[in-house]
């Protein structure tokens, strides 16, 4: 029910700027999916024109085929790189709600003093420049020889995740009827029964929707996981930047039809995530009491 | 009630010595110190490598990019992302097919934003359709006035749909009533636009808590200007695709001839700019206790 009169004018104008919008929005997907299936002859020369010391080169034509994806799974083991993904994500996900569902709940029931303080720092925590967290992170884990290891990359994402975590689950914490929870702890529970018995069960769609919107935190990240691991325990996106090649693929040149093909395989997952949560994932950004 | 108040703690004290104590003191004392000669260990230099960063002409070049590049990011992701949430509610039927189909990019990660908006993804098959549609010149995407635009567009690309679902659910929020008599009060449209649509959204607590944290994230951006500096091979320091992020990893990953790996100089740029998310976090600290106390209006 939209606020303009249906026999306006302006009707057909906003049906050709939301196409418009759908084909910006949508375009460089479909491209991507498209050049995961498409082989070229050289993969110097993928279809399109392009300036080489400025005279134009063209070259075009598609090429359907599932050269990538059987290079993919069969000689380089992207499943492996899932497997490292999902360890790694549930790992420090699990760690990071864990710890952020007892300290919210201490702060914002028990210790309220400290609560503001403790809010203010973790929102810093969450805004810090990543190489605060990286050089450390690095030096350390080198040291106790957990560079590429899984243990290793749970902790540096605990380190990067856990304010963000306790963020929401703090503001989840916060709608939660007082009474209820002092109701239970006139009546016997303790810290640990009040959270398991009354706020876990009341909270636990939003639990769940947090430790959803982690594992995606930790799926898409890159700089991290590029510079913390390496062959063992790498993790799909630093797999989708090299083409899941065997060089970690900084400043290297990379095949695109490689890393088009481990793009739309690491995209599918969280692509079919996002659309189940769309308008939660405003709170989640937000941390606001919306919907 | 004394000991379950410090059992209570303990969780808040183990994420606050992982997340917090733990970088930051480490940080902190790297940029304090130097690596000695082989095997000697740590060696303390005070704030040189303070010092160091401001006169370091990387740097301010960095930090200005950096600067633009969140205000354009921002700027254009709320724009784009409140038009598109204002289009959405003009359309009778389909509307929640249309909204999915807007919120896909939010699923698509950084550094595959890089590649999505990349030459040979989009660029060089535009110009080639413009090329032998219109015989129109070929776009140089290796201009940084070119590639510059096209890394804040890809960043608007992956994050104004969250500000379009900000946007509609501020405007589902209404209540209906309120605009439903301005309509019968025979409003125009445009009217109920400017006096009823758009100061719900520019109001709104949900808005500003957007645009305060994305605008952090921006300053921090690393994945799309790291992925351009390929695109366009710019892999040496003091490029136009350095942001602050880049900047410490090209210095990171490149071995310079004199001195080494600048560890300590990277902590020291990094402990400094600490003093930019803390002022950030003043109005977003502010809005947040709003928003908790009182709701989002």
């Amino acid at each position: 029910m939209g606020g303009w009169n249906p026999m306006n004018p302006v009707k057909p104008l906003i049906y050709i700027l939301i196409l418009a919008l759908t084909l910006f929005y949508l375009y460089p997907v479909v491209v991507i999916v498209l050049e995961g299936f498409d082989t070229d002859i050289s993969p110097l020369l993928a279809p399109g024109i392009r300036l080489i010391g400025g005279v134009p080169y063209y070259s075009g034509g598609i090429t359907p085929s599932l050269v990538y994806y059987v290079d993919m799974f069969a000689v380089q083991g992207f499943q492996r790189l899932i497997a490292n993904s999902l360890v790694i994500g549930l790992g420090a996900t699990f760690l990071a709600v864990f710890f952020g569902v007892f300290t919210a709940y201490g702060l914002t029931f028990h210790i309220r003093r400290s609560g503001r303080l403790y809010d203010f720092i973790m929102l810093v925590m969450r805004g810090v420049p990543p190489f605060l967290l990286l050089i450390p992170l690095l030096l350390t884990l080198s040291s106790w020889r957990l560079w590429d290891t899984h243990v290793g990359m749970i902790l540096a994402y605990l380190t990067l995740n856990a304010p963000i975590a306790y963020l929401v689950l703090r503001s989840l914490m916060n709608e939660l009827p007082r009474e209820l929870v002092e109701a239970a702890l006139t009546m016997g529970c303790n810290a640990w029964t009040a959270v398991s018995r009354v706020v876990m069960p009341l909270l636990m769609p939003g639990i769940l929707v947090t430790v959803v919107f982690m594992l995606v935190l930790t799926w898409n990240e890159f700089l991290l996981a590029s510079l913390l691991t390496g062959p063992v325990a790498r993790t799909v996106s630093v797999g989708v930047w090299a083409g899941v090649g065997e060089q970690i693929g900084t400043f290297r040149t990379v095949e695109f039809e490689a890393q088009a093909a481990a793009g739309t395989v690491a995209l599918i997952p969280v692509a079919t995530i996002i659309l189940f949560l769309r308008r939660r994932l405003v709170r989640l950004f937000t941390l606001s009491p919306t919907t | 009630m004394r000991a379950p108040n410090i059992l209570l703690l303990t969780p808040a004290i183990i994420i606050a010595g992982v997340a917090i104590l733990y970088p930051l003191t480490t940080s902190i004392y790297i940029s304090l110190h130097d690596i000695g000669p082989a095997g000697s260990g740590w060696v303390f230099v005070g704030g040189k490598h303070y010092v160091e960063m401001f006169s370091n002409r990387f740097f301010y070049q960095a930090l200005v990019t950096s600067v633009i590049y969140t205000l354009m990011s921002v700027l254009l992701s709320l724009l784009l992302g409140v038009s598109a949430a204002l289009l959405l509610r003009q359309l009778n039927r389909g509307r929640g097919f249309a909204e999915a189909l807007f919120v896909i990019p939010l699923a698509v990660s950084p550094i595959l934003g890089g590649i999505v908006w990349s030459p040979p993804a989009v660029w060089d098959d535009l110009n080639s359709f413009l090329h032998y549609a219109f015989n129109l010149p070929f776009i140089d995407v290796t201009d940084p006035l070119t590639y510059f635009p096209i890394m804040v567009l890809s960043e608007t690309w992956l994050w104004s749909p969250l500000f379009m679902l900000a946007t509609l659910v501020i405007l589902d929020g209404i209540p209906k009533d309120g605009f439903e008599a301005a309509q019968v009060m025979g409003a125009s449209g445009r009217q109920i636009l400017t006096l009823v649509y758009l100061p719900a959204v520019f109001r709104s607590r949900v808005t500003s808590m957007l645009v305060a944290l994305k605008s952090v994230d921006f300053f921090r951006s690393f994945e799309i200007p790291f992925a351009w500096s390929l695109w366009v091979r710019e892999s040496q320091l003091g490029a136009p695709t350095d942001t602050l992020s880049l900047m410490l990893f090209k210095m990171l990953i490149t071995p310079s001839s004199d001195s080494g790996i600048p560890i300590p100089y990277i902590s020291a740029v990094s402990t400094a700019l600490m003093a930019v998310s803390l002022l950030a976090t003043l109005p977003i600290y502010r809005l947040v206790t709003r928003i908790w106390v009182g709701g989002t209006r």
